[in-house]
């Protein structure tokens, strides 16, 4: 990718904006669990110079809860956000594969609530289509 | 062989699927108002859904992303939420004018009021929705929609002058009755109810349902260019109809059944039964359409699990938004509103919310990233540019001429 900067460390460059915010997010079966709003970084302290020995890391993508504080900032209590650790990701394309099932993230809670409680009760909620 | 029949197939469903209650009403209100002095811009509108079509499957079949997913990446959470705002609510304003058509065109068959068929309508087409699987869905509703093309053949039984007709259609000036303002109105009009942004996640989010890869390319181009156009000139058949039947006796269409007045004229009762089974089976399957639009729409944004090819357990919010929509079309077609004048809003409005979806899909189709060696050429870049400013200037057009015109009153 031309338009990135150029970088010394080996392996894949990613532009967080570009690539990882605002991008799908796929669990291990391919079966997407929702969208990357914020990122959480470790390492930054703020007043303190960064040092180039120990750069900052990314330890968690937010998903589906960050988005208010995105549009409007201000900070959300910690206990809200459905975090995914980045050492799950297993591969940044056109969408961030996950290397487990969907069900392990608390993100996709309000998912199984729907199906649990409404649409697998529905006659033939569990049937594929035919 | 099989190739060539699922080619010849999706182009036939592309014809039927084309035509939908926007396409039947505002078609059948110009043809009564302004004779063909409209139908270039049927070939405009054409032109762009093509486009537009084209792009975002090319998208889908390669990147496996659809439309909004890719609307949430490329415009962030703010103007992404306001363009998903803007197109959840145009597609359920259409879903409504839908199952309303549905409701009218069996009234025509029964005699039976549409206030009783609307909820069974709409039963249906979450029945369908929530049990059939989306190719069976897709082929047998486009199928039954090319039922429509009794319109070109009752404007042949018809018989009218094709040289006056043509006269009309060159002369690109409003009738005498009518002023150029409430011209120009229908005219966005018309290209909305030709390039409604649904048609555009239906068939990108349709791509990924049935897992287009490069090779399914091909096909999808042919669906796109010879189905439309072909889907475009029934439109033109329609307004054809009712330029050379209700033109010249001055009756203006408010309901269904003047829409499909001149077909029971050209092609007598046989033509009536087909014609209204064409379109039960257009609006029905438009209804189905909408309807998974706003749940593919709500979906995608929100990074849900979607789709049909999947239980509707392993996709519950999915089904969840689209029980939560055909609640609220079948609500509001309750409340005793027209379906007719929900249609005429619902395609000025589609105009309106146009470059919202359009703008961002030109910007992927250029991305490698997303679409590898298959990116937009210089031509193709060139048209949809030019495409990308006429939209614009619809849109923002839209909203002064509705005022001005008390809605092309």
């Amino acid at each position: 990718m031309p338009d990135l900067p150029q970088h010394e460390s080996p392996g894949q460059v990613l532009d967080v904006e570009l690539h990882i915010l605002d991008r799908q997010v796929l669990d291990r079966d391919d079966v997407p669990i929702g969208h990357v709003d914020n990122i959480e970084v470790d390492g930054i302290e703020p007043g303190r110079e960064l040092d180039p020995a120990s750069p900052p890391v990314v330890t968690n993508l937010v998903l589906n809860s960050g988005i208010l504080p995105r549009m409007f900032g201000g900070r959300p209590p910690a206990s809200r956000l459905h975090r995914v650790p980045w050492s799950a990701v297993r591969n940044v394309g056109t969408a961030i594969e996950l290397g487990e099932p969907g069900a392990s993230f608390d993100v996709t809670w309000s998912e199984r609530w729907v199906r649990d409680h409404v649409i697998a009760r529905i006659p033939g909620g569990r049937h594929a289509p035919e | 062989m099989k190739k060539y029949f699922a080619v010849a197939l999706g182009i036939l469903t592309a014809i039927g699927g084309f035509v939908d209650i926007g396409d039947l009403v505002t078609n059948a209100v110009v043809g009564s108002r302004f004779g063909m002095s409209l139908a270039w811009v049927v070939v405009v509108g054409v032109v762009g859904i093509c486009l537009f079509a084209q792009m975002s499957g090319r998208v889908a079949a390669i990147s496996g992303r659809a439309t909004f997913e890719i609307i949430r990446e490329r415009l962030g959470p703010r103007a992404g939420a306001a363009n998903l705002g803007a197109s959840v609510l145009i597609t359920v304003m259409t879903l409504t004018a839908e199952v309303g058509g549905v409701a009218l065109a069996l009234q025509l068959a029964s005699g039976v009021q549409p206030l009783l068929w609307i909820p069974l309508a709409a039963f249906a087409v979450w029945l369908v929705i929530w049990r059939v699987k989306f190719s069976v869905m897709e082929n047998v509703a486009g199928l039954l929609g090319l039922a429509l093309v009794v319109f070109g053949v009752s404007l042949f039984l018809l018989g009218p002058d094709w040289g006056d007709l043509k006269t009309q259609a060159l002369q690109q000036t409003s009738h005498p009755r009518e002023t150029p303002l409430t011209y120009w109105y229908y005219a966005i009009a018309l290209f909305g109810a030709a390039m409604t942004p649904y048609e555009v996640f239906f068939f990108s989010s349709g791509g990924v349902e049935e897992k287009w890869t490069e090779e399914d390319l091909v096909t999808s181009r042919a669906n796109v260019l010879v189905g439309f156009p072909l889907g475009g000139l029934l439109s033109l058949c329609i307004a054809g109809c009712a330029a050379t039947v209700l033109l010249p006796r001055g009756i203006d269409v408010d309901a269904l059944s003047q829409t499909v007045f001149p077909v029971a004229m050209g092609a007598g009762q046989l033509g009536l039964a087909v014609v209204i089974l064409g379109v039960v089976a257009a609006t029905f399957g438009a209804a189905l359409e909408t309807g998974l639009s706003a749940g593919y729409a709500l979906a995608q944004f929100n990074g849900w699990s979607w789709g049909k090819f999947r239980r509707p357990a392993e996709a519950a919010r999915f089904h969840l938004t689209m029980i939560i929509c055909l609640v609220v079309a079948v609500l509001v077609l309750l409340t005793g509103v027209d379906p007719i004048l929900v249609t005429e809003y619902s395609v000025v409005f589609s105009a309106i919310a146009l470059p919202l979806t359009y703008l961002p899909i030109l910007v992927v189709a250029n991305d490698p990233q997303y679409v590898g060696e298959h990116v937009n050429g210089r031509l193709m870049n060139a048209v949809s540019t030019v495409y990308l400013a006429l939209i614009l200037v619809a849109a923002i057009a839209a909203i002064p001429l509705m005022i001005l015109t008390k809605a092309g009153a």
